[in-house]
């Protein structure tokens, strides 16, 4: 008989191995077998973390990281009903979206992913988002962290709108705001007043999770 | 020394006279505050022209493949072109971007019919924009490679899962556009253009979008048939793709390249890719689009020169942007570049 973490292990691993026609079968047979909604969220999470290890190491490339996070969106469709009785508290509140004029949600969508998965409660605002739809969310929500993203060179100074915006409304003290997408670097973060910047999803959650760590620290 | 030979020369790791200039593309804001022309009004003949007028040494007929005149409207500023592309126009700088697609997934693919490669109202348009550069500046058309083009047809997120959910399918849809491509590359060649492109972002910051593994299965073959077609039909090709692509420039190499650009600067080394392969290859590119070329004269003048002293000595190298020149970048930052370039970049190199 299969034991429970046998049959976990087994869901892992078809994430780890970006398995992805075999996922599907698999994540039914762990339902099936009683486990927890949680205990399968967990491991799955586990699994994209090892994704994005491998991802970090050059081992894996964004199309695995990509894959991954999509059999993590279909895996929590699936899961997230059965899990009201279990719910966890987030860990923290996020901001996330595409700033305007840039439409391209990729980089986004997969730190929205890997942010939920991390425990986070996310609020994914889409494309093409003015300074004033971020401001208005991170006030409405009481956002711990901002995550602005750009693919196009030409949206970038838009990221410096949202921060000036934040500062206006005298919001900039009450979060943490991090930026990334392919043209930004670690200078321009400096030069528009962000508090991070990440070269890579991965790396990107990393840095919100540290951070909500030492607020955590600094509270208790 | 004219601007053809010049660029020939550079392609060819020859030493020119001096450093030629060239772009992928300039914003049309620029265009058409050069030419003194609505951006929206701009033709191909009018880029060839704005890059001449600027003082670049090579003009790229970048374009998508769409004949204008199959657009379906979807609401003011917004369209679908006959590739399924969703486009819309940039309210500031009055310029067209690619902005979404149709196609929900590479299934989609099987029922869709791809518009004529060559067709008359694009060999019109294109045949008047060379015309237009003849004696003036080197003209170099392009085609796009496949990764790119499947990124621009179905999303790259859609793209890259499909390598494991749809792999044969994928290949298919690439194989056609491919085919597709190298059909209109070598009516540009009868055009008379004098370089071509292959563009293919290839890459992010951090490295390849793809395994090396699955470029080598999925794209390289594409690539290579794309420019041995274009090699024999005597037209050297540059090589074009953002980001970190470090794991596999032996293999675009390889496949015969004559250049590589942009070497984007916050991804790539110049120093490095000039050591490893300029004796080999052109290399294009390298400065910073973002904040240098926009920014400050001083900073211009230094990171322009620091290009020169790393890429130009023994011949092969271009100047030119690591991406394209933005619609921000000031008409005189422009002229302090050109400039520059003019000054430090005469052979022999003395900086």
């Amino acid at each position: 008989m299969t034991s429970k973490e046998e049959i976990l292990e087994d869901l892992r691993s078809q994430m780890v191995e970006v398995n992805v026609a075999s996922f599907s079968d698999k994540l039914d047979e762990a339902i099936k077998s009683g486990l927890l909604a949680l205990e399968i969220v967990e491991s799955l999470t586990r699994g994209l973390r090892i994704v994005g290890d491998r991802y970090q190491k050059g081992d894996y490339f964004l199309a695995e990281l990509i894959t991954a996070g999509t059999m993590m969106t279909t895996g929590m469709k699936k899961l997230k009903p059965l899990m009201r009785a279990s719910k966890k508290s987030a860990i923290g509140k996020a901001v996330v979206g595409t700033v305007q004029g840039d439409l391209h949600d990729i980089g986004k969508n997969i730190v929205a992913v890997l942010l939920k998965s991390e425990g986070f409660e996310v609020y994914d605002l889409g494309v093409d988002v003015t300074a004033d739809g971020f401001a208005n969310k991170v006030r409405e929500v009481r956002a711990d962290i901002l995550a602005l993203s750009a693919l196009i060179t030409t949206t970038m100074p838009t990221m410096r709108q949202v921060i000036d915006e934040l500062i206006k409304r005298k919001s900039r003290n009450s979060v943490k705001v991090i930026i990334g997408g392919a043209p930004t670097t670690e200078d321009f973060a400096k030069d528009i007043g962000s508090d991070g910047y990440a070269r890579d999803a991965v790396t990107g959650v990393a840095i919100c999770k540290e951070w909500m760590r030492r607020i955590h620290e600094a509270v208790r | 020394m004219d601007s053809v030979t010049r660029v020939t020369k550079a392609l060819s790791v020859e030493i020119p006279d001096r450093v030629p200039l060239g772009e992928f593309a300039i914003s049309d804001a620029i265009i058409g505050r050069i030419l003194n022309i609505e951006p929206a009004r701009i033709t191909y003949g009018d880029r060839v022209r704005g890059f001449a007028k600027l003082g670049l040494d090579l003009v790229t007929l970048l374009d998508w493949g769409a004949r204008p005149g199959k657009n379906r409207q979807m609401s003011e500023g917004s369209w679908v072109n006959e590739w399924n592309m969703i486009m819309k126009t940039d309210k500031p700088t009055d310029t067209d971007w690619w902005v979404g697609t149709r196609f929900n997934s590479v299934e989609d693919w099987e029922q869709f019919e791809m518009p004529p490669a060559v067709s008359d109202e694009r060999l019109e348009t294109f045949k008047k924009a060379i015309n237009e550069g003849k004696g003036k500046i080197a003209v170099a058309g392009l085609v796009w490679g496949p990764q790119h083009y499947g990124h621009v047809l179905l999303g790259v997120d859609k793209l890259l899962t499909s390598l494991y959910t749809h792999p044969k399918l994928l290949k298919k849809m690439l194989s056609d556009v491919n085919k597709w491509w190298i059909e209109w590359g070598k009516a540009l060649i009868d055009l008379g253009v004098d370089a071509m492109w292959v563009g293919d972002d290839l890459g992010e910051t951090k490295g390849l979008l793809m395994s090396p593994k699955h470029f080598r299965e999925f794209e390289l073959p594409l690539i290579r048939e794309q420019i041995d077609t274009f090699r024999k039909k005597h037209v050297p090709v540059i090589f074009h793709s953002d980001g970190n692509i470090t794991q596999i420039i032996g293999d675009v190499v390889q496949a015969g390249i004559n250049a590589l650009h942009p070497i984007q600067p916050n991804a790539m080394d110049l120093p490095g890719v000039k050591a490893a392969w300029g004796q080999k290859i052109c290399v294009m590119g390298n400065l910073d689009s973002t904040l240098v070329l926009p920014g400050s004269r001083d900073k211009l003048i230094e990171e322009t020169k620091k290009c020169i002293r790393t890429a130009a000595p023994g011949g092969g190298y271009i100047m030119a942007s690591g991406n394209s020149i933005l619609a921000n970048t000031p008409l005189e930052n422009i002229q302090t570049w050109v400039e520059t370039t003019k000054k430090y970049g005469t052979y022999p190199i003395r900086i």
